[in-house]
């Protein structure tokens, strides 16, 4: 019994995965609308104003997917404990 | 395990040492006569303290080894760390500087639309000029 009580010790190894950049989380810009008598030019501009909204909003989503799998990536290359079995890390 | 935290290397060191000598002793120093009258309570100690010092000898060996993974785990997450913030930078900057350009040239084309206002209202067309922009 003496032996026996013998078992494993807690390792002290915690590893977190990162909070994401607040430039990433902030919400895309609502459209620009337009009202029923708007002239030509301020629909163009509109469209124009919208376009870029759009872009940034698609490339914000092109960068938050980028994120993800870096980080993804570099946590688990982190927490591969293959060779050694009996540690667990705290995730 | 656990127990390691309470006995100290000396400690183990000394119960397997003292196990080995009172087997020793009560082996090959029968011709004294304290040995040989304690010889069977010194064969049944010698016998438990080298057991046990043997156990917690592999197990403060075992110990060594753990602590030398954990201390190379650290050093990866560390480097997963700082990793993690280069690419956070990367990421950001890239992100940055495609809003800026975009932005800029919205703002371009917003301009040229403006100073052609008066004609696009007026003929209600767009004229190819301003598409190009």
């Amino acid at each position: 019994m003496f032996l026996a009580s013998c078992s494993h010790i807690a390792v002290p190894v915690t590893a977190k995965f990162p909070d994401a950049p607040v430039e990433l989380r902030q919400e895309c810009e609502t459209l620009t609308k337009l009202a029923s008598t708007a002239k030509l030019s301020t629909v163009v501009i509109a469209v124009t104003e919208n376009y870029v909204k759009y872009a940034k909003c698609k490339r914000q989503n092109q960068a938050w997917n980028e994120w993800y799998d870096g980080q993804k990536k570099i946590f688990d290359d982190a927490t591969e404990t293959r060779k050694f079995p009996w540690i667990r890390i705290k995730k | 395990m656990w127990l390691l935290t309470i006995f100290s290397t000396f400690l183990v060191h000394a119960m397997l040492m003292t196990g080995v000598i009172l087997l020793a002793c009560s082996m090959f120093l029968g011709a004294i006569t304290f040995f040989r009258t304690y010889k069977f309570p010194m064969q049944i100690l010698g016998f438990i303290l080298l057991g046990a010092g043997l156990y917690y000898e592999g197990a403060l060996a075992h110990m060594a080894s753990q602590e030398k993974a954990v201390a190379a785990l650290e050093i990866k997450l560390k480097t997963a760390e700082a990793e993690s913030l280069r690419l956070n930078g990367i990421i950001i900057t890239q992100k940055r500087d495609y809003d800026i350009l975009v932005q800029s040239k919205g703002d371009t084309i917003i301009k040229y639309i403006h100073d052609r206002s008066t004609v696009i209202d007026s003929k209600c067309v767009i004229t190819p000029d301003v598409i190009d922009a």
